[in-house]
């Protein structure tokens, strides 16, 4: 084994595909960093590029762009409070709140430390333990994918704000407008209203651009001008208190990287998801909850870890099965049967140089992301120093691209406008926005599990518990549900 | 008369010239209904790329992802037919009718050739007591229906009709069978192995990582013929005596009404693409299955799908048009 | 615009009742135990249960009027900005195929530069070099294809 990781290292280091690495991982944060672009489209556009080139460079091209974006989301979320990418989404209040206090070094330093950190570990889990790790995923079935799906649904609990009648609300926007379309276990058009594009369903990538960017240019053109200058203040040391954070808060480190890796292992739910639960944990077992959505670095270390985790342990079911572990590794399984690495058992016997070259990749990314990112931020704080009336136009056009380009559908960029003026009234209604998209990218995963267990079981719920792996489950989603409530009467029960 | 009549051949004739010569002088289009990475957007890229190459003008993939299809299928048909947009269509075409989820069927297009036919199988779990696909069609037979399930298709898919297709045509009723649906093969897969259902009917190549890793067993191949790339996988009639075949196609499809010269020409094109090294290495490499029908033997190919897809939704009871 | 609480819960319930009667509708070809109707039910009952919710908070804090304009709709200044943004996206959409991505664009930012009070040399310079750049980070760098409308005969 050593002398095939040799023989990786010896490929990996070769000038063509240090090339490769370093321009992909410009590629990747450029895209990860535009408002309204996504990890999963700048995969999806390399891979054309990907035809030309020789195995170890494109499957490198792939690890190093999508582990770029997910970072570089967190820029703009940071900065303009219009995340980058989906998975920036579940903690871009706190990062933004906190650029506002004047510490957007903070923020951004949070962001790329702990990013580099999670990617580490995620990559970390990759090469020590695919094929055994992968080999209990495969217990997973749609009845232990229902409660996984619950319990994330769950955290929307956590996150949400003032009004819990509110956060509902918003939840149920969010599975409502999931419901819309032919992708339903009965193949029956739904809420379509007799419009194919309809059928298709509502993406969720035009609902995030426009529910974040295009209502924060709404927000811009009504605001006098002169207002909302936040980054007057140079962007001062970016690594400065990273390392007593570090120590500060060890344990949501680990946490948060550990349940990344694990939610990017369960096929179907990526980076984003992972950022979501993180940060509703981060909060839920915070000594200081009170202080989270004002600007507070444990939430934003600990989904930060968590979203660049998740990208590695999405490797995991996709190398060794074939399964796609979330969206990105969906794409890449196509481009590793292009370059003939066919995933399964096989890839690890008769070329492990290859896979061996793929985890030295992933170390690598994460290694480059510092200098890179450091460079990234400190351009984007000079770009966003323009004045906002000449960005926020350009940020509008950037948000049709966006919406345009995932699917190539003119009708996505009506489906972000709408979303996007529908956002600006939840929030001038306190209805906050993360339930209805957490809500929006879970729905179709509980309604669709849900169904099958109930075919597979013939109609009985005894079948969501009767195996052991969905049982504990439905436990700890149960307790997750239920504590708050129990704990909340309870506490009202007391004499004050 | 004659002078009049001469002119306007020599004009006609001219103009045909002139736009033979100068076909293709822009970037074409090529729709494809599935997502990028997957098994039909790598057949449409490899296709791109060596139409790229003979036609000498760039092709762009677009994926119009959708609706099991029928959104790119009907943006194909809709488009100028003048050579600049054409599209991938895949075996889905044939049941948007009878499934009423749209009024396009292949008559909706000017067919240019088919390239490629994946049959369906029958996936088991590796620990499951069915060695054969005998012993599968037999139990299904005894059973009660609702006692086996399958999955890894959505309703109507092309692996759903073809295990259903092939019960029928062995006297079982196809709905003894319950459909778990999913997305895709991925998940249908993942159910397998987890136990939750008994059978995958996606292809070859969709479950061939599985079944090299040890999960997952190929019974049958639902073809005419062996796959090169598995050939210790026997077809349905070599197994049960069931000469069936049904799986999923993928031919070039170009907008109705267009113009001979330019159908000529896509189609020779496409024909040294698919008769390419690079092209046919690549397909068997990965198991899939090559076919070559052009203009009207694909015409006659899809006609003939498009009616057993309608005689096999109504058998499996979701047939909504007559 | 500000809506109470009261107004949110009458609006939900009004949705709920809706999408209750669209889901009992819903047809179950392939005669599933949950049909394609049972989510959709159960979506509307749990609406109808928060609309309830709304409307008992909405009851108790009186203050608030049903509706209420913000100070910004009152302004005509912000009120043609706010709309030019849907005016603009339609535009875009509607115009983009014929006249092509560079000039759709540029106009699209010219008109919201200038609604923005941006001088005009300024905004002119900045519409089409913003274009310019968007253009060619998408179609050369990302080869995402554009409509070229207008501009077909140069395209490069």
């Amino acid at each position: 084994m050593l002398d095939a990781y040799l023989t990786a290292l010896e490929m990996v280091l070769a000038p063509s595909v240090l090339l490769v690495i370093i321009a992909s991982a410009a590629y990747g944060l450029l895209v990860g960093a535009i408002p309204g672009l996504s990890a999963t489209m700048a995969v999806a556009l390399l891979v054309p590029l990907t035809f030309f080139m020789p195995a170890v460079p494109a499957v490198a091209a792939i690890v190093t762009a999508s582990s770029m974006a997910i970072f570089a989301g967190d820029i703009p979320g940071c900065l303009l409070r219009i995340p980058g990418t989906p998975a920036s989404a579940a903690y871009v209040e706190d990062s933004y709140r906190m650029s506002l206090k004047g510490e957007p070094e903070k923020a951004l330093g949070i962001s790329l430390v702990f990013s580099v950190m999670g990617g580490l570990f995620g990559s970390a889990v990759l090469m020590a333990a695919a094929p055994a790790i992968a080999d209990y995923a495969l217990k997973f079935g749609a009845v232990e994918f229902f409660w996984i799906s619950l319990l994330g649904l769950s955290a929307a609990v956590f996150i949400g704000s003032s009004s819990p009648s509110k956060g509902v609300l918003s939840l149920l926007l969010g599975l409502i407008v999931a419901m819309v379309g032919m992708n339903n276990p009965g193949a029956v058009p739904r809420l379509t209203f007799g419009s194919t594009d309809l059928m298709a369903g509502i993406s969720l990538i035009p609902v995030i651009v426009g529910m974040f960017a295009l209502s924060e240019v709404l927000r811009h053109m009504i605001s006098p001008s002169g207002s909302l200058e936040i980054v007057q203040k140079k962007i001062g040391g970016i690594f400065a208190s990273m390392w007593r954070l570090t120590k500060q808060y060890p344990w949501q480190i680990l946490r948060g990287s550990t349940l990344g890796t694990a939610v990017g292992i369960l096929p179907g739910a990526g980076a984003d998801m992972a950022a979501w639960l993180s940060y509703a944990m981060s909060k839920r077992f915070s000594k200081e909850p009170e202080k989270f959505g004002t600007g507070h670095p444990e939430g934003l270390i600990e989904a930060g870890a968590s979203n660049n985790s998740a990208v590695s342990g999405a490797w995991i079911p996709a190398l060794v099965f074939g399964i796609p572990g979330d969206s990105i590794t969906a794409i890449a399984i196509g481009v590793l049967f292009m370059k003939n690495m066919n995933p399964g058992p096989t890839i690890f016997l008769n070329s492990p140089e290859n896979v061996y070259a793929l985890f030295i990749v992933f170390i690598l990314a994460n290694l480059i992301m510092l200098p890179l990112g450091w460079a990234l931020i400190k351009v984007s704080a000079k770009i966003l120093k323009a004045p906002r009336d000449l960005l926020m136009p350009v940020i509008l056009v950037l948000s049709i691209l966006g919406a345009y380009a995932i699917n190539n559908s003119l009708f996505d960029i009506w489906v972000m406008l709408g979303f996007g003026v529908l956002a600006f009234f939840m929030e001038e209604n306190d209805i906050p926005l993360a339930p209805a998209i957490l809500g929006l990218v879970l729905g179709p995963m509980i309604e669709e599990n849900f169904v099958n267990s109930m075919i597979m079981s013939g109609g009985s719920f005894v079948g969501l518990v009767d195996r052991p792996i969905a049982g504990t489950l439905a436990l700890v989603t149960g307790t997750v549900i239920l504590w708050p409530i129990v704990a909340g009467l309870r506490s009202r029960s007391q004499p004050a | 008369m004659l002078k009049r009549m001469t002119l306007a051949a020599v004009a006609l004739a001219a103009s045909v010239l002139a736009v033979q010569a100068k076909y293709p002088e822009r970037p074409i289009t090529l729709i494809v209904p599935w997502a990028a990475g997957g098994g039909t957007d790598a057949v449409a890229r490899l296709i791109a790329g060596g139409l790229e190459q003979e036609l000498g003008t760039p092709v762009n993939v677009v994926n119009r992802v959708g609706a099991g299809g029928v959104i790119a299928h009907a943006e194909i048909a809709k488009a100028a037919p003048d050579g600049y947009t054409i599209g991938l269509a895949t075996t889905e075409l044939s049941t948007y009718y009878w499934g009423a989820t749209g009024d396009i069927t292949w008559k909706n297009f000017t067919p240019i050739a088919l390239v490629n036919f994946d049959p369906s199988a029958i996936h088991v779990n590796a620990t499951s007591q069915w060695k054969a696909a005998k012993e599968v069609v037999e139990a299904i037979r005894a059973g009660q229906p609702g006692t086996y399930k399958m999955s890894g298709v959505p309703i109507g898919g092309a692996a759903h009709l073809a295990f259903g297709g092939l019960l029928h045509s062995i006297g079982i009723d196809p709905n003894k069978v319950t459909l778990v649906p999913t997305q895709g093969a991925a998940p249908g897969f993942q159910q397998l192995a987890a136990g939750g259902v008994h059978i995958v009917a996606s292809s070859l190549p969709e479950g061939a990582s599985m079944v090299e890793a040890g999960k997952v067993r190929a019974l049958a191949t639902i073809g005419k013929e062996r796959t090169a790339a598995f050939p210790n996988v026997p077809t349905a009639n070599e197994a049960l005596g069931a000469n069936y075949s049904a799986g999923a196609w993928r031919g070039i499809v170009a907008p109705p009404k267009l113009p001979a010269d330019v159908r000529e020409r896509l189609t020779s094109s496409l024909k040294k693409v698919y008769e390419s090294e690079n092209f046919t290495k690549t397909m068997k490499g990965r198991g899939f299955g090559l076919v070559w029908a052009a203009g009207d033997d694909f015409a006659t190919y899809l006609d003939k799908d498009f009616t057993q897809t309608g005689d096999v939704m109504k058998a499996i009871g979701i047939r909504q048009r007559d | 615009m500000k809506v109470n609480n009261l107004g949110l819960g009458i609006i939900a319930a009004f949705a709920a009742l809706c999408l209750g009667i669209a889901g009992i509708q819903l047809p179950n070809p392939s005669k599933q135990i949950y049909g394609p109707g049972f989510f959709p039910l159960l979506l509307a009952v749990l609406l109808g249960v928060t609309a309830v919710a709304l409307v008992v908070e909405g009851g108790r804090q009186r203050a608030a009027p049903l509706i209420s304009l913000q100070p910004w709709t009152r302004n005509p200044v912000f009120l043609l900005r706010f709309a030019a943004i849907p005016i603009g996206v339609a535009f875009y959409v509607l115009c983009v195929g014929t006249l092509g991505f560079l000039p759709t664009v540029s106009v699209l930012l010219l008109a919201l530069f200038l609604s923005l009070g941006v001088r005009w040399q300024l905004a002119l310079a900045v519409a089409v070099g913003a274009a310019l750049l968007m253009h060619s980070l998408f179609h050369l760098g990302l080869r995402v294809q554009l409509p070229w409308g207008l501009l077909e005969p140069i395209r490069w």
